[in-house]
């Protein structure tokens, strides 16, 4: 189980999740926040980790990530900051979201997107948040699964291979 | 009453983390959990909970609350997307469900004697 977080926390793990992954510390150009169809269209071929953050429910997009190879983010973080009605709106919009990506078979996964340590998650919290959205909890479980499979794949990249062979002259030390 | 008429309950073990939690008294945490409950399951949906507040140490930052077994994960979910208690920064994370008090009283003793040396 694996978790993404805003900022970079050192020496906080939550409860069962293995690694938490940073905006700051992940490979440049991996991440995309954007609020239009056009960005997300005109990156479609990328494998990255993207959120949206109007949840717009445009089939359009949500195959090309799928096509792209890449993954919805849903954090928990707009949620915490909202209350009443606006929280139920958003509550809604995740859970229909959420449903088109099944549809579609657009991986997405649920995560903090953590600024400050009180926002962070342990395992079972997620989890259960992702059963709020419409997930079984063993679905929920396998989703988490998604943000390891696609920021650690990109570690592993064709630039990053080179690096641990020392080929690229500079990156030697 | 018949065992498969009453309510299937779990417990809940549950911690007060944040940085100002020291200053927190039982009173306002024990109105958060209620408050925090009611607008998340509003009044009927709190009627279903089969909720109750087994008990809760201020010294350790502990307690063990209990719910009705189908509704868990909602139950969590509910502590999981609150902000802060009482415009503080701290929060309730649950930590361990188990259909038994004692197990969880175990735990909590467990946890306190490891903590000791």
């Amino acid at each position: 189980m694996f978790d993404l977080t805003a900022e970079k926390f050192e020496g906080v793990l939550p409860k069962g999740i293995k690694k938490l992954f940073s905006l700051k510390t992940l490979p440049r150009g991996l991440f995309l926040q954007t609020a239009s169809v056009k960005a997300l269209l005109s990156n479609r071929k990328r494998k990255m980790l993207v959120y949206w953050t109007e949840l717009e429910t445009s089939t359009g997009a949500i195959k090309a990530v799928s096509e792209g190879g890449g993954a919805f983010a849903i954090p928990l973080f707009p949620l915490l900051e909202k209350k009443g009605a606006s929280r139920a709106i958003l509550l809604s919009k995740m859970r229909i979201f959420i449903s088109l990506c099944k549809k579609y078979n657009a991986q997405f996964f649920i995560c903090t997107l953590a600024q400050k340590e009180e926002q962070l998650r342990n395992a079972r919290e997620l989890i259960a948040v992702g059963e709020l959205l419409g997930l079984s909890e063993n679905e929920a479980r396998e989703r988490m699964k998604t943000l390891g499979k696609i920021a650690d794949g990109a570690r592993t990249g064709p630039r990053e291979r080179m690096k641990t062979l020392g080929r690229i002259v500079g990156d030697k030390e | 009453m018949k065992p498969t008429m009453r309510f299937k309950q779990r417990y809940i073990l549950f911690e007060v983390n944040g940085n100002e939690n020291a200053s927190l008294t039982e009173k306002e945490v024990r109105d958060f959990i209620f408050e925090s409950l009611l607008s998340f399951f509003g009044e009927e949906g709190f009627a279903r909970l089969a909720f109750k507040l087994i008990s809760y140490d201020n010294n350790k930052k502990r307690g063990i609350l209990r719910c009705e077994r189908s509704i868990v994960g909602q139950f969590i979910a509910s502590f999981a997307l609150c902000g802060g208690i009482g415009g503080k920064n701290a929060r309730i994370e649950c930590l361990q469900t188990s259909g038994t008090i004692r197990k969880l009283a175990s735990e909590v003793k467990k946890a306190s004697s490891q903590a000791k040396p």
